[in-house]
């Protein structure tokens, strides 16, 4: 019972307040929707009519897709905070006026609502998990889903139950329900408000975690050849529609049957109200008390056939005994099993499918499947009422005709399931760390238990990786054989499934652990140790701490820095830095890594003085984790150390973390080397690199500042670090207008390149010639990918992205596909200077245009040849001086005997060789 | 002495190099370093580790396994190409058939070079690319 309340109630400190706001909305979404459904439903069919239900299923099943598609593409370029309240405002203000509208009492208004009442239940929910995935990362997900899911059916059932209660006792009308409704979400409006500012707090570290990406755009029929390609994902599929088809059957069959027994609109309201509040508590006591056992016990694969069964029986029911108690057993039936039991068997149908291709099924499904078996039933039900006249009595053979497929598809569906999961497990195809579903199926369980023993030790590996997200093994013994095997990484895997497990009765086996020759298996080893210590843990540490034996000593310092609370870490003194700083054993190294490692997280003045120390150790990696220790610690007075190791092949990458690890903060600075013309030219290259860590607006802004401020060699870099946070990042704002000006520049530089290759059109074939025309052709292509790259800060980037791969193709097909886009895609102002450069046009007619927009022109080809000598590319300056000629005006020599002074090594080198042989 | 650009417009005609745009060449050309070898001189010898690239600006240089001649490299031709990639050691022995002046890219200075210059790796691996391609195409 403990583990079973920790398994719904494992909040952890930080999470409690947000975690409640989180919860209490989606109590009041569900209070709302069970307010509304009721009231949806009765209205409907006193109005209107049973009978036309299949069109009003119809009619939904048209609408809901593309509202809930633009809400998805919405929330991918809004901030969703802005987005649900924007949205919960629209919704307050739909219902009143559909308040309004009820009292024409006309029927296409109760078609309306009827549809309006739909999309709202898969708008709010969809919006609310939305926001549930922002908040949490994938680990809290794991814990805290369990607990918002039992919110929103413990709303449900107060929904239901408190809209019988007022239409019973209070005499509100049905319709004023929707009154109480608006309030509501005001209330729901203000707590998304609040868990957005409580979330801010760890947002960065979110956006860094899990950077949004665009979906990745497929034709509907790739996705379906993927779908059908997989005997796994075929099956899903089928089994999907069915229950699509069958619940649409059913529910005409149960709203019939209520409308029958109840023809007054109050006493069907509050039927109604009462009939879903209990379904929902009885899914929840499906959910909470059995689902568990029962997967355990039958598996995945009996699972998913207790939905087709338990309507088999109410199908039958109803076909004996047509009514309204056959009628709620088989609604009953499908609404408490489909949301519980049948919804964790088909997550878990998804589990043996790698991540992207789930992704892709699963929007297949909600955009086709359930939109198209949906309104596919609506139409079979309107033969059948409308055309063939069938009562709900005959309409059960149907259902029990569906149903039938239905189960033969889940006996292959189990079959195929195992196979997948093998197979998954061969080629490590589940992504564990993006596991939101805990695996409780014994037989999948088995499989990951077999697994272990396997030959291939990175499949053993994977396998405790799994398991370490399993509840409750039965056979822990073959993980228990893995704490000595030869690899250092199953040793510690093994170890983190025994800490999830929680078995005490291993402390002597893991002991022993305490002195493994790696480092990560002793922190891990004494993780376990202080988890299930008997007595004060701190204690235990302090003797570990001061061990005689050093590896002991490491192993408990290493898990201080790795896992230690505030109290374990006031535990390191003075005395303890002292002495592993001084240590003269084989572990000596390892002993100052985990100093540094250990001062990162502990952040005391006084023992600044041994950072210095360690960030000058001859030890790489001693000097790698004294460099991450400053990041965290965020000590100012080391940022022009670390900017000057920015070209330092071995600690680059580790200086680059330590560097964004100060956030917005270090932008100023960090601007002020990028254009520094006396700092290296290969640190201020990195610089760019160090930025686009930090996915803040402040960021976008200082990058797109410095644009307009460096030279063009790394004006590419820092259009690349934007590029790169546009495409991950798409909250983030980009100024066009700044970014136009740029863009602009780079296009008058490719006319100018573009007429001094015209200039220099009858190249002479001196090697120095060529070389000077490959270089300008070189120059041409850094400036097209300069141009879109530009333009993929102003557009959609993969759309450019697209454009650019087609235009640099070389295909003729391709290359008039990019530039057709791009006339359809970019504005007047901007296409009317690409497409010259892009599209084939006659020579003239390009050089006319650069005259026309840009007054470029060169009249000679000394002209040309001058304009690059003074230019700003010292490489193309250094080609243009060698082909100066003897032949040269004064003028020309006389910038060549200049250019000898240049500061640019190159440059000069290569002046003094011209002066030499043009004054010979 | 040559000059910079001089050593680019060299290096821009080994095949290996063709894809490096101009301006990364001029950092190879930087540590590209001329050497003088008399007549009859060993440059190195079958079995010798792969230290270094070649090429001739003037004279020629016998390529050979013991007396076998396996080609001569002439004026801009390379030689010891794959030294830079390969650490496997000379498969022949080459021998200055007549003075010669050579441009020498030592293997070591290379790979440093390699790891700050991202756009010489990308050429590199574009010449492989194609190679490979072809290849296969006439397999096919």
């Amino acid at each position: 019972m403990k583990s079973f309340l920790k398994s719904i109630f494992d909040i952890r400190r930080g999470e409690v307040a947000l975690t409640l706001l989180m919860f209490a909305s989606y109590y009041l979404i569900l209070v709302t929707y069970y307010f509304l459904k009721p009231a949806r439903d009765s209205l409907f069919l006193t109005k209107v009519s049973p009978e036309m239900l299949p069109l009003v299923f119809i009619i939904t099943a048209i609408v809901t897709a593309p509202v809930v598609t633009l809400y998805s593409k919405a929330s991918r370029s809004v901030k969703l905070n802005r987005l649900i309240i924007f949205t919960l405002a629209i919704i307050i203000v739909n219902l009143f006026v559909l308040r309004w509208l009820v009292q024409i009492s006309s029927n296409w208004v109760y078609y309306l609502f009827y549809t309006w009442v739909s999309i709202y239940g898969a708008l709010t929910t969809s919006q609310f998990w939305l926001l549930a995935n922002a908040v949490y990362d994938s680990a809290q997900a794991k814990r805290v889903f369990t607990l918002l899911g039992l919110g929103g059916i413990i709303g449900a059932f107060t929904g239901g139950q408190v809209t019988s209660f007022i239409i019973d006792n209070l005499n509100v009308s049905t319709e004023n329900l929707l009154f109480i409704c608006m309030g509501l979400l005001a209330v729901v409006a203000c707590l998304v408000a609040l868990i957005w500012q409580k979330k801010s707090v760890s947002e960065k570290e979110l956006k860094r975690a899990f950077p949004k990406r665009e979906a990745p755009k497929e034709k509907l029929g790739q996705i379906t050849k993927t779908i059908f390609r997989s005997r796994h994902l075929t099956l899903l599929v089928g089994i999907i529609a069915m229950t699509m088809m069958v619940a649409s059957f059913v529910d005409y069959q149960f709203k019939t049957v209520s409308y029958q027994a109840f023809p007054d609109k109050a006493s069907l309201t509050s039927f109604l109200g009462q009939f879903y509040s209990w379904l929902s508590l009885a899914s929840l006591v499906l959910q909470m008390f059995f689902a568990y056992r029962l997967i355990r016990l039958l598996g995945v694969g009996g699972i998913i056939m207790f939905l087709p069964a338990g309507l088999m029986l109410g199908s039958v029911a109803m076909f004996v005994f047509p009514g309204l108690i056959a009628g709620v057993l088989l609604r009953g039936t499908d609404g408490s099993i489909k949301y519980s039991l049948d919804k964790t068997g088909r997550e878990l149908l998804f589990l043996p499918i790698p991540l992207e291709i789930k992704k892709r099924t699963k929007i297949f499904i909600d955009m086709f499947v359930d939109r198209w078996f949906r309104g596919f039933a609506g139409g079979l039900l309107l033969l059948c009422t409308l055309v063939f006249h069938l009562t709900v009595k005959e309409i059960s053979l149907i259902v029990i005709g569906l149903l039938i497929m239905w189960l033969v598809l889940t006996v292959f569906m189990r079959k195929e399931y195992l196979n997948s999961f093998r197979r998954a497990i061969e080629k490590r195809e589940i992504d564990y760390s993006k596991l939101t579903t805990r695996i409780d199926d014994r037989s999948t369980i088995n499989t990951l238990i077999n697994s272990l023993d396997s030959r291939n030790e990175r499949q053993i590996e994977y396998a405790l990786e799994m398991l370490s997200s399993v509840k409750k093994i039965d056979t822990i013994e073959k993980v228990i054989a893995h704490l000595k095997n030869k690899s250092a990484q199953i040793r510690l895997k093994a170890l983190k499934v025994l800490q999830a497990h929680g078995d005490p009765s291993q402390m002597k086996s893991v002991e022993t652990l305490l002195e493994d020759e790696n480092i990560d298996v002793r922190s891990e080893a004494m993780r376990f140790m202080c988890s299930y210590a008997e007595g004060n843990v701190a204690d235990k540490l302090r003797d570990y701490l001061k061990s005689d034996k050093r590896r002991v000593t490491n192993a408990a310092l290493a898990y201080i820095a790795d896992y230690g609370t505030q109290e374990e870490r006031e535990l390191i003194d003075e005395e303890l830095v002292s002495t592993a700083m001084n240590d003269d054993s084989v572990e000596s190294e390892l002993s100052r890594v985990l100093v540094a490692r250990v001062l990162g997280v502990l952040n005391k003045p006084e023992f600044s003085g041994y950072i210095e120390t360690l960030l000058n150790d001859k030890s790489l990696e001693v000097v790698r984790n004294a460099i991450e220790c400053v990041g965290r610690l965020k000590r100012r007075k080391y940022i022009p150390w670390l900017i000057d190791r920015l070209t330092d092949r071995d600690l680059k990458i580790n200086v680059r973390d330590a560097l964004a690890d100060f956030d917005t903060a270090i932008l100023g600075t960090l601007s002020d080397y990028l254009h520094d013309r006396s700092v290296d030219y290969n640190i201020r290259k990195n610089i760019p690199r160090v930025m686009k860590l930090i996915p803040e607006q402040d960021t976008v802004d200082a990058l797109t500042e410095n644009l307009e401020k460096v030279e063009p060699s790394l004006k590419y870099h820092v259009v690349k670090a934007l590029n790169s946070l546009r495409s991950k990042y798409s909250e983030l704002r980009f100024d066009d207008e700044k970014v136009t000006h740029v863009l602009l520049e780079e296009i008058k530089e490719y006319y100018e390149i573009y007429l001094i290759l015209y200039s220099h059109r009858q190249f002479d074939e001196s090697p120095g010639s060529r070389l000077l025309k490959r270089a300008l052709e070189e120059k041409q292509q850094s400036n097209l990918e300069r141009i879109f790259r530009l333009l993929g800060l102003v557009y959609p980037p993969t759309d450019i992205f697209y454009a650019y791969q087609g235009f640099v193709s070389g295909k003729k097909a391709l290359q008039a596909n990019a530039i057709e886009f791009l006339d359809n895609f970019l504005s007047r102002d901007v296409k009317k200077y690409i497409l010259p450069i892009l599209d084939d046009v006659p020579v003239d007619m390009v050089l006319r245009k650069g005259e026309e927009f840009f007054r470029v022109r060169m009249n000679t080809r000394e002209d040309a040849l001058e304009r690059l000598v003074t230019g700003r590319d010292n490489w193309l300056r250094c080609c243009a001086i060698y082909n100066v000629s003897v032949n040269a005006s004064d003028n020309m020599k006389k910038l060549i005997g200049e250019a000898r002074k240049d500061p640019d090594p190159l440059v000069s080198e290569t002046a003094k060789q011209t002066f030499a042989r043009i004054h010979k | 002495m040559l000059s910079i650009v001089e050593k680019v417009i060299m290096l821009q005609n080994i095949d290996v190099f063709s894809e490096v745009p101009t301006r990364h060449l001029a950092s190879l050309a930087a540590i590209a370093e001329e050497v003088e070898h008399i007549k009859g001189d060993v440059i190195y010898k079958e079995h010798d580790p792969s230290d270094a690239l070649y090429l001739v600006l003037e004279g020629k240089v016998r390529l050979h396994r013991g007396e076998q001649e396996i080609s001569v490299a002439e004026k801009n031709d390379a030689f010891g190409t794959w030294a830079l990639f390969d650490e496997e050691p000379r498969v022949v022995t080459a021998t200055s058939a007549e003075d010669c002046r050579l441009l020498r890219v030592d293997r070591e200075d290379f790979i440093d070079l390699l790891a700050d210059h991202v756009q010489i790796a990308q050429g590199v691996i574009k010449t492989v690319v194609k190679r490979l391609r072809s290849l296969v195409e006439r397999v096919a």
